[in-house]
């Protein structure tokens, strides 16, 4: 193996940051209707749904400005 | 190619293994900024240094990952009051990272404050309505106090939520926005490499922080205390 092997360094871009943000975005997904019960106004006879729908709308304009940059991001 | 350009595609790849080392230590400082802020009852929220620094050095998408560690891991801790803000969390690591590396803010130390400020109005547009429509207005925090003088000042829920927010987040932002300032200068030089950002000048950038903040102070304590109307007896 050559000594320009051994000092080869893997890097990340923007393209790959995007990729983050939108696991990112994944994640939130995931985990907030798992505890949407035990929010405090919910718990006080609110609605789990209304809560879940405002959060989804949130969580989807943030997926669409993910998407979006995927046009413009350049590596 | 030319030496500009060269430096200008050095900067934009970052070495994969910064970014497995700042992205949790960033959420770690998240969390413990935000946890001492309880447990201080502080009228701020400290949890989003980390957020300022990882959307700075490595990106705003960077950011937005560790926003969303941060309030997702420290519900483990704090209880699960903090996932809904996650998205607050996001809305300013895309600020701050588009801000400084796509729009030049950070070439001035009054650009990057009006960053900060951006930050924070940008923050509480998110929060905001989080807070009045997931918690009925509050959540246990200190700034629960300015919102009650608000909304006994005559001011609707939604009024009273925003500006409080405002306020707070104000405050916030600014020394989120400049202790960050402080850790990124501390960073290696091939991370910053490429980033245009405000010089060392002592204390000056603390000085203008603070002026920043004892203005929005005076202010709200002269709405409250002068503007505000007399609570019926």
């Amino acid at each position: 193996m050559s000594s320009q092997d051994s000092n080869t360094e893997r890097t990340v871009g923007p393209r790959e940051g995007l990729g983050a943000g939108i696991v990112a975005l994944g994640i939130l997904s995931i985990a907030l209707p798992g505890v949407v019960d035990q929010l405090p106004s919910v718990a006080n006879g609110g609605s789990a749904a209304a809560v879940l729908y405002g959060m989804s709308v949130l969580i989807g304009i943030f997926v669409i400005i993910a998407g979006v940059m995927t046009f413009v991001v350049k590596d | 190619m030319s030496v500009a350009s060269v430096s200008r595609s050095a900067s934009m790849r970052i070495p994969l293994t910064y970014v497995v080392t700042l992205v949790p230590v960033a959420a770690a400082l998240n969390i413990v900024g935000g946890t001492i802020n309880t447990a201080l009852k502080l009228p701020t929220f400290l949890d989003m240094i980390g957020t300022a620094v990882a959307a700075i050095v490595l990106g705003p998408w960077w950011g937005a990952l560790v926003g969303v560690i941060t309030n997702v891991g420290g519900s483990f801790i704090n209880g699960p009051i903090g996932i809904p803000f996650a998205l607050a969390n996001v809305a300013g690591a895309l600020v701050w990272g588009y801000g400084v590396r796509s729009f030049r803010m950070g070439s001035s130390l009054p650009k990057f404050f009006l960053l900060n400020v951006i930050v924070a109005l940008v923050v509480s547009a998110v929060a905001a309505p989080i807070v009045i429509f997931v918690f009925g207005g509050a959540t246990g925090h200190s700034s629960d106090a300015i919102t009650a003088a608000f909304a006994q000042a005559g001011n609707d829920l939604i009024t009273s939520v925003f500006a409080s927010n405002v306020i707070v987040s104000l405050a916030d932002k600014i020394i989120a926005g400049f202790v960050g300032l402080s850790i990124i200068a501390a960073l290696p030089a091939n991370l910053t490499a490429g980033l245009t950002l405000p010089e060392a000048t002592g204390m000056r950038g603390v000085m203008l922080a603070l002026g920043g903040v004892l203005v929005g102070v005076v202010l709200v304590l002269v709405y409250v205390f002068i503007l505000a109307p007399a609570p019926a007896a």
